[in-house]
Formats: structure tokens, C-alpha cells, sequence
């Protein structure tokens, strides 16, 4: 069942990271549909629901810049400080394993090419999902998507967000507005414009051995990319429905 | 995208073979020394293989990929090192590893006699069981070898034991053979799932940083996320790792580099086209010398066909409009083919990583429009041409404009290079920073170079929309232009009056004139008279009319210049001082033209 959604998306500066570019980033040329989804997920989401992105608008030019930062190289490691700390290790009992780092050891500075004066306009639908808590069953199943269609578009109006809407990096937020429609793409995107595989999202998968771990259920997933093939036709990327991955249903919740 | 375009590019390079693409499963290394052998595996001798000439190794195409990255201990097929092949410790490899490393060598090698049936290989083992490492003391010709890697051979043969016709057809067989497929996801190049690189091969030939970089690398845990690690990360097949890889090093480092690749400042940039075509015969050498290449009657035999094909580059670049049907490939091929298309990757080292600053994936016929647009915005009258000892190129270097902006050489900053190349290449505007730089440059040393007035003319009308002419427009009444002219004539007044090119009115004043001419100009005028008197009669008039005829439409000087207005009296000055030039050449006393 499909409902769908508009959202225009106004950000100074964006940074859809390529994969292969992660490090000295070098982002996508438009937004990226797993950005599309962060986006309204940010403003309303809930366990029972899934954000379908149906169509990404392209609604400025295309431009790129360069800068840089300064960041660090490392990560504060989980399993020996953090989780000692909370089970009441005190860091001043073993200062080498405080759940912390000394910045100016691990300084780096990355460079980034990222996207300036952005304009997207989302087109996106939503899903339930089954088998979790709080969705409907199937005599409800309109009636629910209803209303969480109705909350999303409630908090949209007000501005109202779980978290900022970010474009790619938190330190690009995203302005966001509900519309009806959307305008035209500028004169320089018309036409065909093929811009070579992308990543449409992360898939996760119920695995034991997985290091990525649910926080609502505690189940170990790990991560898989998806990449398809995007093309721009004026300026309006088009997503393909993907057969969706139902997940296992669980025992009785 | 970047991949993605490196990735098409191996294909196109592996049928050419003027670029030495070693096929997937070899790779081309450079051969120092070469190892004989007898039939029975006893050493002969150690021949040297570097070009006598030059000392330079030479390139063979060797079984496997090069040595990976990391501190591991990796044996070559056939090929290898002195620490590898007789246990000799080396600058590299103390004695401990060059025993470990031998040791790895023979067993890789010896546990593949009864797979191989050839009487070469057999002779290469028997050699590896026989040898210890202490009698590389006895050949000190192996000790001279040095670092590099070597080859076998036997003593009566021509050919190399790697080159072995069974050798060659078990490597192929045993690549061929499907390896149990460690991590399988989907690649990011070519969308199928395959076995994904662990670890990406290394990039040569990109300039500054070190010899080797990466352009995919996760080592560090803050690169990781999604619980992956290293090249997992970022899925690409390794098939296809390899292949961009491959296509990027043969541009950087390959025999046809001088083709592909050029370095300005920190950046090295690459370019290459979907076929071979005119464009690509002269783009880099456009770019690295501009017009300069062909002002000078020296270079080879060689260079003349080149210098003909610049020729025809230069002539469709001077073109106002677009060709007609005239193409932009070699052989002039009638059909219009200016889309084909055309890269250009922009990297610069950072540490052990290679981060790309600039890329622009455009067509033939694009990249000619705007270059052809560029040297429209920026093109001004020469002073200097054919016969002066250092003529102006005519369509200048564009490392030569981005030098204008720092007093030395390597102090170019790094901010303004691949944005104003970008701008060159795509038509958008140039970057606003540097035109306060240049500008600064400018009242700093006084110096009014061919590259900056280029430069500045290109701001004017391409970032704020101003009508610059090339040459003198007699009546352009702004005044920050006349003023520009005004200074130009004082000066040479003075000049001619005193002759003495050393110390000139611009040097002195030019900072300050261009900023607040009201606190200058004045002072300038009253002394002008004085000059004027020495010159000689018919001069004289023809002076002074000239500065009457500039002062006639200001009615006063402005306390200060904007940097719009700055810009246009550099110009002004410029094309005053061209006039001048081109007036009287062999009697002008120019003072000493700073170089670049």
C-alpha cells in the first residue's frame, strides 16, 4: 500500500560519502536514498513502519568544494574501557584503560569534496513492518499507516524532529519543508545523466556473528550495501521497488 | 565515478600496447639483475640488467602482482629480491629476515615441483635446495646487485625461466582455478557480487607524499563503520581493484605518462579520453606549457609531429565559434566527434593517502569550449613576442597564472589550484579569493607581468561582469582605468627624462597608487613637469598630449579604490605601458621584467 509523502530538502553544504572515498571523502553527486530515508526518519519514525524512498528530485545545480578537517583516527574502544567503566571501574583505578583519548595523538586532518547549496525534493511512501511491536494487524493495517502518515505530516508542518535532519554529515543540517509539489530542475540537469552505481542503502541481516547489534531487541545483524544503478532523467532520480527482506518473524513479543 | 571511469579506462589501455599494460595475473616490475643458472640448478653467474646507458632497470612483465604493502614476508614467483633469492641481508633486510624471506622463497618454489613439469623450473629448484645463504658470501656479484629485483635464466637459453611456456601455462591454469570466495558482496564498480579486496593495490607516481599511496584505505578504526574492516569498507572486486589500479598507475607511472599526466604545485593531474584523439595528444602539454612549447625551435625530430597536432589545437582554440563539423580527433575525420568523452583527476598526496581534489568528467568538445572561453576572459595584448628575448606565450601556462599568486615558486597556495582549474575546465567562475592575492601581489612588488594582467582581465569579466578590452581602448573613461594609464605615463616620463631603469615610479608607487591614488597622484604631478623638460622637443608634445588627453575626464582622485576598480587600473596601466612598447621597441628601456 502505498501513501506518499513530499519533502523539499534546503542544506548549505551536503556530503553523501562514497564508500570507496570514505576516508578523504568524496561524496555522491545527489543525495543518496539511505540519506533520503535518514532524513524522515529523523522526523518521524517508528518500530512498525518503514520509510520507502520512491523518487529523489534534483532541484539545484550540482557544485562541488573542497575543504578540510581536523578529526581523529581512532575510536574509543567499547569493550575494554567503556564497558569496564560502566561496571563500575573507577579510571582513576587504571588510567590506561579510561574510556577516553588524549586528542592531539590521533589528530588527522581529512579532506573532504562535498556538495554546496543543495536542493532535493524527497518522494517517499511508507511500509509497515511486521512482526513488530506495536504494528497492526491486517484489518488495521490502512487505518494504522493512516495515522502514522498523519503524525509525520503534523511534526513536518510544525518542524518537529526525533533529531536534526542532517545531509550526509551532522554538520550539515537540513532544512526541511512539507510541500505539495515540487519545482522544476534547473535547465542544466534536463536530459539523461548516468551517474554510474550508487548506494541505495545498508541491508542488515540477523547474523550470530554479526557486530552490529539491535538496540530495541539485541539481536546481532551485520551489514551489507546495496548498489544500483542511478540515472538522472531531468533531474529526477527514480527508485525501483526492491523486493523487501522480510525479516524472520520473531517468537511472541 | 572516479573508479568507475579508471575502471572503463583498463579496458581501453589493455589493447593499446604502447602502454605496457601487463595482463591480470602479471605485473610489471623492474629488473635489475638476472640470475644464471646451470641445467643442474648451479649458479653461473649474476648478470646485470639495467640499461648500460642510464643505470635505469629494466621493465619485464613478471608473474604476479607486485609486493603488497605491510611488513609481511611475501615471495615473489620467479622473481624476487637478493634477501629473497640468497638469504643476503641487505639495506632492507637484516640477516634474520633475509633467512626467513629465503626460506619462504624455497618453500613456495619447491612445493610446486611435482606440479610443474619443465626442466627450467626443475633447475630453479634444485638451485634453491642446494643453496645456503652463508655462500652468498663467496659471489660478492650478488651483494653488488644491490636492491631491485632479479630474474632466473638458464645459460644457454634466451628466454627467462618465468617466460617458460609450461611455467606460464600452469600460472594461468592456477589463477583460472576458482579460489574459495573469502568475503562475496555486491562490488560498487560492477554491481555483481564477487570476492572483495581486502586490501587495495598502491597508486605510483603521484608526486610529493610518499612513492606509493593508496586511494582506498581504511587503516585506521575511525574509517571503519558497520562493523567492517579494511577494504570491506568499500566493496570492490578485487578483480576490479586491480584493474583501476592498474589503468591509474599506468597513467601516472607507465611509459606514456608525459601523455597523461602533468604536476602543478601539489597536484598531480591526470588526463585521459575515451579514444585516442587530438585532445589528448596535447592537453597536458597544453596545460603544463600553454603556447610556450611551440615558441622555441628546439626539441627532436620527434616533437614535430606533436608540434603540428598543438598547432591544429591552438587554431580551433583561437576559433570565436564552434567548428562546424571540424572534429577534435586525429586525422581530422570529418564527422563531428567532439563528445567524446574526456576525465580529469586532479590527487594530491596526505601522508600515505591520495586525496582527490579535482574531478571532472566532461566531453572533448565541452572541455575545448571552455578552455576556448577561458583564453577569451583572459586573453590581453603581448608585449613581448617573436623576436624579444623572452617572448610571451600567447596562450599562457596555466601553472604560470596560478604562480601569481605567492612570491616564491613552491609557496602557491594549495586553496586556489583546483578550484581555478576547475573553473578553467568547466566555465564556472573563478575562484574569489585569488583575485584579492593576485591583487595584494600586485601593490606588493609593483610588477605588472603579461600572467597577472591575464589573470586580473580574466576576474573582471568572467566574476564581475566588466568589458575589459584586450589591448588599449582610448575611450574608456572609468577612472580608475584612466588613472592606471595616467601612472603608466608619468612613469615612463620619468624613465625616458632620467634614464635609469633601475629604481621606476611603479616600484616605488604603484602599491599605493592603486589603493588611495589621492595620496600619491598629486605628488606625482608636480614633479612631472620637470621631467617633461628633458625630453626631447617632438616627444615632449606628443607626451604631454597624451597625459592632457587621460587626465581630461577626472575631475579629482578617489581616496580609495575598490578592488573591481584596483583590477582595472592594473589594466589600465598594462595596456598603457603595451602601447608604449609597441611604439618604440628597441628604443623602450622596460626595467629588468621579473621572470614569471
Amino acid at each position: 500500500m502505498a501513501y506518499g509523502v513530499r519533502l523539499l530538502v534546503r542544506g548549505d553544504y551536503a556530503s553523501f560519502n562514497r564508500p570507496e572515498m570514505k576516508v578523504e571523502r568524496v561524496s555522491y553527486e545527489v543525495m543518496t536514498p539511505s540519506a533520503a530515508r535518514g532524513i524522515l526518519e529523523a522526523i518521524y519514525w517508528k518500530p512498525s513502519i518503514r520509510w520507502i524512498v520512491d523518487e529523489i528530485h534534483v532541484l539545484e545545480p550540482i557544485a562541488f568544494t573542497h575543504i578540510r578537517r581536523n578529526e581523529i583516527s581512532c575510536r574509543i574502544p567499547v569493550r575494554g574501557s567503556v564497558t569496564a567503566a560502566m561496571r563500575g571501574a573507577l579510571p582513576t583505578a587504571a588510567p590506561a584503560a579510561a574510556p577516553g583519548i588524549a586528542v592531539e595523538d590521533f589528530r588527522q586532518q581529512r579532506a573532504a569534496m562535498i556538495l554546496r547549496n543543495v536542493r532535493y525534493g524527497i518522494h517517499a511512501h511508507l511500509e509497515p513492518q511486521a512482526g513488530e511491536r506495536g504494528a497492526a494487524g491486517p484489518q488495521n493495517a490502512a487505518q494504522a499507516l493512516a495515522g502514522h502518515l498523519d503524525g509525520f505530516r503534523r511534526r513536518a508542518r510544525r518542524g518537529q524532529f526525533f533529531q536534526q535532519p542532517y545531509l550526509g554529515n551532522r554538520e550539515f543540517p537540513a532544512a526541511c519543508e512539507l510541500v505539495e509539489a515540487f519545482p522544476a530542475c534547473p535547465e542544466e540537469l534536463r536530459g539523461r545523466r548516468d551517474l554510474g552505481l550508487m548506494l541505495r542503502d545498508i541491508e542488515f541481516t540477523p547474523d550470530e556473528r554479526g557486530r552490529i547489534i539491535e538496540s530495541h531487541r539485541g539481536q546481532r545483524l551485520s551489514a551489507e550495501a546495496i548498489f544500483f544503478n542511478a540515472v538522472l532523467y531531468d533531474g529526477v532520480l527514480r527508485l525501483a521497488p526492491r523486493a523487501a527482506r522480510l525479516r524472520p518473524p520473531e517468537g511472541a513479543l | 565515478m572516479i573508479l568507475q571511469s579508471l575502471h572503463r579506462l583498463y579496458f581501453r589501455l589493455r589493447d593499446e600496447p604502447a602502454y605496457e599494460v601487463p595482463p591480470p595475473g602479471y605485473s610489471l616490475q623492474k629488473i635489475a639483475f638476472v640470475v644464471v643458472l646451470s641445467p643442474s640448478g648451479v649458479l653461473r653467474e649474476i648478470v646485470d640488467a639495467r640499461y648500460a646507458s642510464s643505470g635505469v632497470a629494466r621493465q619485464m612483465r613478471v608473474p604476479g602482482a607486485g609486493k603488497p604493502p605491510g611488513s609481511g614476508i611475501h615471495p615473489g614467483f620467479l622473481w624476487d629480491n637478493t634477501a629473497y633469492i640468497f638469504g643476503c641481508p641487505s639495506a632492507e633486510a637484516s640477516a634474520g629476515r633475509a633467512l626467513e624471506a629465503f626460506h619462504a622463497f624455497r618453500r613456495r618454489h619447491l612445493e610446486l615441483q611435482s606440479a610443474i613439469l619443465s626442466p627450467r623450473f626443475a633447475a630453479v629448484c634444485r638451485f634453491l635446495e642446494a643453496w645456503r645463504p652463508e655462500d652468498a658470501n663467496l659471489y660478492p656479484e650478488i651483494a653488488a646487485a644491490g636492491p631491485g629485483f632479479g630474474v632466473f635464466r638458464l645459460e644457454d637459453d634466451a628466454c627467462y625461466i618465468h617466460e617458460d611456456p609450461e611455467v606460464d601455462r600452469w600460472w594461468q591454469r592456477q589463477r583460472e582455478q576458482s579460489r574459495p570466495a573469502e568475503t562475496v558482496a555486491q562490488c560498487l564498480m560492477t554491481g555483481q557480487a564477487a570476492s572483495i579486496a581486502r586490501v587495495q593495490p598502491m597508486i605510483k607516481g603521484v608526486c610529493g607524499g610518499k612513492p606509493q599511496v593508496t586511494l582506498v584505505a581504511f587503516n585506521d578504526t575511525a574509517y571503519e563503520s558497520f562493523g567492517k574492516e579494511q577494504g570491506f569498507n568499500a566493496p570492490i572486486a578485487e578483480e576490479a581493484a586491480l584493474a583501476y589500479a592498474t589503468a591509474l598507475n599506468a597513467l601516472l607511472d607507465g611509459p606514456m605518462r608525459h601523455r597523461h599526466r602533468t604536476v602543478i604545485a601539489d597536484m598531480t593531474l591526470v588526463f585521459w579520453t575515451e579514444r585516442p584523439c587530438l585532445l589528448e595528444d596535447v592537453f597536458i602539454r597544453f596545460v603544463a606549457q600553454g603556447s610556450r612549447g611551440l615558441l622555441d625551435d628546439a626539441g627532436s625530430a620527434a616533437d614535430a609531429p606533436l608540434k603540428e597536432k598543438m598547432r591544429t589545437f591552438l587554431d580551433l582554440l583561437r576559433q570565436e565559434r564552434e567548428p562546424g563539423p571540424r572534429a577534435v580527433t586525429s586525422g581530422g575525420a570529418s564527422a563531428a566527434e567532439n563528445s567524446i568523452g574526456a576525465w580529469i583527476l586532479g590527487i594530491t598526496p596526505n601522508a600515505a593517502r591520495a586525496v582527490v581534489r579535482l574531478f571532472l568528467p566532461t566531453t572533448t568538445g565541452e572541455l575545448l569550449r571552455h578552455l576556448r572561453e577561458h583564453h577569451r576572459h583572459s586573453r590581453v595584448a603581448r608585449r613581448f613576442v617573436a623576436d624579444a628575448p623572452e617572448p610571451e606565450p600567447e596562450f599562457p601556462p596555466l601553472p604560470l597564472l596560478l604562480r601569481q599568486t605567492a612570491r616564491d615558486a613552491d609557496a602557491v597556495p594549495a586553496l586556489f589550484i583546483a578550484p581555478y582549474l576547475s573553473a578553467v575546465f568547466t566555465g564556472a567562475r573563478y575562484p574569489e579569493g585569488m583575485y584579492a592575492v593576485v591583487l595584494r601581489r600586485l601593490r606588493c612588488d609593483g610588477d605588472i607581468s603579461y600572467a597577472r594582467a591575464a589573470i586580473i582581465k580574466g576576474y573582471l569579466i568572467r566574476n564581475y561582469r566588466e568589458e575589459v578590452s584586450v589591448s588599449l581602448d582610448n575611450h574608456r573613461n572609468e577612472p580608475a582605468y584612466r588613472l592606471g594609464r595616467l601612472l603608466a605615463a608619468l612613469e615612463k616620463t620619468h624613465t625616458d627624462a632620467l634614464g635609469r631603469p633601475g629604481v621606476s615610479l611603479r616600484n616605488i608607487f604603484y602599491g599605493t597608487a592603486s589603493s588611495s591614488p589621492r595620496s600619491v597622484f598629486p605628488q606625482l604631478l608636480r614633479s612631472y613637469p620637470w621631467h617633461l623638460e628633458r625630453l626631447p622637443e617632438l616627444r615632449r608634445q606628443e607626451r604631454e598630449s597624451l597625459i592632457e588627453e587621460i587626465m581630461e575626464p577626472l575631475t579629482g582622485f578617489a581616496p580609495h579604490l575598490s578592488l573591481v576598480e584596483q583590477g582595472l587600473f592594473a589594466i589600465g596601466y598594462y595596456h598603457q605601458m603595451q602601447t608604449f612598447h609597441h611604439r618604440e621597441p628597441a628604443a623602450t628601456t622596460e626595467p629588468v621584467r621579473k621572470a614569471g
